[in-house]
């Protein structure tokens, strides 16, 4: 835990008090020994032994002196026993005492002088031994002799006391000079441990105060630790190897619903709902075994008996005492669970809902087709050749753009619902397609001060090729639409490249490259995405309909082209795609001349039935084959037809799907099945509903289907077809099976003012003689004035009432009498929704709408009106 | 050393002379008062020497050489005295006296010798009784208190009273 300078600092720390513990004793002890050693060496007091050695001498003296007294006064002439052993005791006590003093003295140093003096005395002491050993009672002689060399002795005692006492002074002296350094050394060496000791003390503190540190420090950690354990989001519970509980946090108390004591006597399977197969085969460690296997969806079984999803990982580690234990974070994921299934319920809804729009979207767009069918047959229908040259421009254009109208329905219809393709390869001029988009932008891109140019590049003069011409007119459409819309006062540029030499190897190559505002990186790729997953709200503020890349894209991708962008935000764009042609099949027709008159039928005229339950379509077509140049011939309902059928051999039928008495299929099989006249006869059916052929037994028996509006050159082609088209060799698979757009439809002047009624009339009465047209108009006018009055009749079914009411809108669509066809259709949804129109202001309008008419009509159609008779 | 030997072995002769009618032996050489109970015992050195005996060798400061001490233990008197470890003054024949505290009355020192290296010694000799510790023994009676309570010639014991 120390770090290496602390370890250190610590090492030092003990070896200086080792060291200062060492020198202190050693110290200590050395003091004492040196004390000691000055202090016994000063043994005795020395002041007392040489004083006590002139007291004894005294004492000796004293004795004698009372001795020599008692004998010269005369009191005695011999010397009692007592005082005998009196002297004696006296000089015993003298004779220990010099002992004394020169074993005490001869200890110190002595001077010289002392030493010569000692010795002397010894020898004066010895002397005056032998002189009392011999000393009897009665010798007063020697008792005096002895009594004189004591005295004599005196001075000698005298001087040795002094010299000693000197001598002891100065040893005094010397032994406290020598305990003085002693006790200096002691006390210096003392100050060195003293600083020893602070060092110590010093490093004891700091390694004090860093412990202090670290172990707050360490608290906070552990307190941190603990907080985080216990305020984590996560559960934990930590479990030993053989899966037993140790510990929990809060969190998984608070999941689990146990008590941390509660826990702490169970084990993880406890707690851990698994999969067996994930549990594994291993009893003893039994969860365990998905440690390291990251996080793992399982459940939790609560005390309260639920079971809560939850995301558990397991981690293996070790604890403080380096047991193994096994760390478990479990995730509680009901709540992300709800939001998952709370996502793919909206998600449903979502798709639900789209899939509701895109229906409702195919409806609107099929709905739309019915007024288009009129306008185009109408447009398809007015006579050119009375027209001057700017209406026939006019005229052109505004078959142009209803043609491209009727595409964008096609569009939006076959993005949202159909889907696929139904356009088969077929010879075209992209040359000229792109000149006509050219020439049909030219207003547009004037407006907004632009100029287009048309480059076209290779030997589009030598081949003649196939392809996808309605697919490739869409999709240089949109783009040079595209292109227009988006640049201001700029140069839109139509490249058409025809590459490659053999006739397999043909390409074409298309670049629309414009100096508009440019496509930032990041919407480059979001562009082309259709509407559906688009963004709605920035699609239909920069392009209106938000369709025109996507269709361009799927165009081109449809001719096996892949559609290329390069564009700088502020400088321009270029798109650009290449496809693949191969060289036509059949001789090319003579190059269709869209403005041309209309085309006369080639080879000889055919006999055509037409076969409709609705008055105006049943005109219409039979007019349109009669002007091609064929006989046509008309039947009301398939059985009619089944019968003509079968009396005439006809060359072509064309067969309504939706009729009273019998169906278009219906009959269809009866002709081919029967014996008839006409069981060979091609047969066409034409609906209005794309769909409505598909899977119907009956369509079968039909050579081809044909939607309305059909146009001319689609009539005309399905007319000139054989039953054994291809056994003839005529190549017939290009029969068109669809609306052809970007071929010039045929369209009928489509409004009749009321003002102008007379003049509307007179119109239609050019194109398909007075008679026809004063019948259809009241035919028109019958057919909406029997819708009238099944809306007011209570006897009719709403069911029953929409399908008159769709007749008459037919009719009135048709005829271009838009506010009637608009009023009816409003009137059909709501009876077909299920809805009273009663309801609503719509048969006030229809009736005051037709109220008018007839009375702007009426006056006009005094001859016809009886003859509109119309089977039921 | 010889000749001190001698010497004192003449002293001794004359002593024994001056008291005809007493055996050396017989004669009371240490007199021991109990101040407090007021009873006084006098030991000659034969009672001496019928008390159990302490023996030791060691140097002292003021003898050259290491000798054998042997004698009776202080403590061993005072109780063929009558009285337990008590307050002492110690006199010596030279006058010398001192207070000897009852702390220092050991069960085996200091013994009152009155041999050396098995002999009786004469006064000359700081005899015949010397209160003498083993010095060598023990360090702590390498002192002057000690030194000082090491009385020779000593001739009488008061037992002090509390």
């Amino acid at each position: 835990m120390l770090s290496p300078s602390r370890r250190r600092t610590a090492q030092i720390l003990v070896f200086l008090m080792f060291v200062a513990s060492v020198a202190l004793l050693l110290n200590a002890f050395a003091f004492k020994q040196r004390l000691e050693a000055i202090r016994s060496a000063s043994s005795d007091n020395g002041g007392w032994v040489v004083a006590q050695l002139e007291v004894d001498q005294k004492g000796l003296m004293g004795v004698l002196d009372d001795a020599a007294f008692a004998l010269q006064s005369g009191d005695a002439t011999t010397l009692d026993a007592r005082t005998l052993a009196l002297i004696n005791q006296e000089f015993d006590i003298f004779y220990s005492r010099v002992d004394i003093f020169s074993s005490t003295l001869r200890r110190m140093r002595l001077s010289d002088n002392t030493e010569r003096q000692i010795t002397r005395l010894q020898d004066t002491r010895d002397a005056l031994t032998a002189q009392i050993d011999a000393l009897t009672a009665t010798d007063t002689e020697a008792l005096m002799a002895f009594r004189e060399a004591v005295n004599a002795a005196h001075p000698l005692v005298r001087d040795i006391t002094v010299s000693a006492l000197q001598d002891i002074t100065l040893e005094t002296a010397r032994t406290r000079e020598e305990e003085e350094r002693l006790f200096v050394r002691f006390f210096v060496q003392s100050l060195i441990l003293l600083g020893l000791m602070g060092l110590g003390t010093y490093l004891v503190i700091r390694l004090w105060r860093e412990l202090e540190t670290r172990t707050a420090e360490t608290g906070r950690i552990a307190a941190m630790l603990s907080t985080a354990f216990n305020s984590t989001l996560n559960a934990v519970i930590v479990t030993d190897t053989r899966s037993r509980i140790l510990y929990t946090n809060e969190m998984a108390q608070r999941l689990l619903g146990y008590h941390n004591d509660r826990l702490k006597h169970m084990t993880l399977d406890d707690v851990l709902v698994l999969d067996a197969a994930e549990a594994g085969n291993d009893g003893e460690t039994g969860r365990l075994n998905l440690v390291g296997k990251g996080p793992v969806s399982s459940a939790c079984r609560c005390a309260d008996g639920r079971t809560v999803p939850v995301e558990v990982s397991l981690v293996r580690d070790q604890d403080v005492t380096g047991q193994t234990i096994v760390i478990g974070f479990i995730r509680d994921i009901s709540r992300q669970v709800a939001a998952e299934t709370d996502l793919r319920a909206a998600l449903r809804t979502a798709q639900q809902a789209a899939q509701a729009k895109s229906m409702f979207l195919a409806t609107m767009s099929h709905e739309m087709r019915t007024p288009l069918h009129g306008l185009m047959a109408s447009l398809g229908l007015i006579e050119e050749s009375r027209l001057s040259d700017a209406n026939r421009a006019l005229l052109k254009t505004a078959r142009d753009c209803s043609a491209r109208a009727l595409m964008q329905v096609d569009d939006v219809l076959e993005l949202t619902r159909l889907g696929e393709s139904r356009e088969t390869p077929e010879e075209f001029r992209p040359a000229s397609i792109a000149a006509d988009i050219v020439d049909e932008l030219q207003p547009l891109a004037r407006k907004s001060d632009n100029r287009i140019e048309l480059v076209t590049e290779g030997p589009f003069d030598r081949y003649r090729v196939e392809g996808l011409p309605i697919a490739f007119a869409r999709a240089l459409y949109n783009l040079a639409g595209n292109a227009v819309k988006f640049t201001r006062a700029g140069r839109i540029s139509i490249r058409l490249r025809l590459e490659g030499e053999a006739p397999d190897g043909l390409r074409l190559s298309v670049e629309v490259e414009d100096t508009g505002i440019g496509i930032s990186l990041a919407d480059q790729k979001r562009i082309f995405e259709n509407f559906e997953t688009a963004d709605r709200s920035e699609t239909s503020s920069s392009t209106g309909s938000g369709l025109g890349l996507p269709i361009a894209k799927l165009a081109v991708e449809r001719q096996g082209g892949r559609l290329g962008l390069d564009s700088t935000p502020g400088v321009g764009s270029r798109f650009h795609f290449t496809i693949p042609l191969h060289p036509a099949r059949r001789p090319a027709d003579p190059a269709p001349q869209p403005s041309a008159p209309m085309p006369r039928a080639r080879g000889s005229a055919k006999q055509v039935l037409v076969v409709d339950d609705n008055e105006v379509n049943l005109t219409l077509m039979a007019e349109m084959v009669r002007r091609m140049g064929h006989a046509p011939d008309i039947a009301r309902h398939g059985q009619e037809a089944v019968e003509k059928a079968a009396e005439r051999a006809y060359d072509v039928i064309l067969m309504d799907f939706s009729m009273p008495v019998l169906d278009g299929p219906a009959a269809a099989q009866a002709i081919r099945a029967g014996q008839g006249a006409s069981t060979e006869a091609v047969i066409i059916g034409v609906t209005a509903l794309i769909e409505a052929t598909a899977g119907m037994a009956g369509a079968a028996a039909m050579d081809d289907v044909l939607t309305k509006p059909v146009s001319r050159e689609q009539l005309d082609e399905a007319i000139r077809l054989t039953r054994h088209a291809a056994a003839g060799g005529d190549g017939a698979d290009g029969a068109a099976r669809g609306p052809a757009p970007d071929a010039m439809p045929q369209t009928g002047a489509g409004t009749a003012e009321t003002a102008d009624a007379a003049a509307a009339l007179e119109q239609l009465s050019g194109l398909v003689g007075q008679d026809t047209a004063l019948r259809l108009t009241q035919a028109t006018l019958d057919d909406a004035g029997r819708a009238m009055a099944a809306l007011r009749s209570r006897a009719v079914t709403q069911a029953e009432q929409a399908d008159i009411v769709h007749k008459a809108v037919g009719s009135a669509g048709l005829m271009g009498f838009a506010d009637l066809s608009e009023t009816l259709c409003e009137i059909e949804t709501l009876l077909r929704a299920g809805r009273d129109p009663a309801g609503t202001d719509l048969p006030g309008t229809l009736a005051a709408l037709l109220a008018e008419m007839r009375a702007n009509y009426e006056p006009l159609l005094p001859a016809v009106a009886g003859d509109a008779q119309r089977p039921g | 050393m010889k000749r001190r030997h001698l010497l004192s072995l003449a002293t001794a002769a004359t002593l024994a002379a001056a008291v005809p009618h007493a055996g050396l032996a017989e004669t009371p050489i240490l007199t021991v008062n109990d101040l407090g109970r007021d009873t006084t015992t006098l030991f000659s050195d034969a009672d001496l020497a019928a008390l159990p005996q302490q023996s030791f060798a060691t140097a002292t400061i003021w003898t050259e050489e290491i000798h054998t001490f042997s004698g009776p233990s202080l403590a061993t008197i005072l109780e063929a005295a009558g009285a337990g470890p008590a307050r002492l003054r110690v006199y010596a024949i030279n006058d010398y006296n001192v207070e000897f505290p009852t702390d220092q009355i050991r069960d085996n020192a200091p013994i009152l010798a009155n041999r050396i290296d098995g002999e009786s010694f004469p006064v000359r000799r700081k005899g015949p009784l010397w209160l003498i510790f083993p010095f060598d023994q023990e360090p702590e009676y390498q002192s002057e208190e000690i030194f000082a309570l090491s009385v020779w010639q000593v001739k009488r014991i008061d037992i002090l009273p509390d």
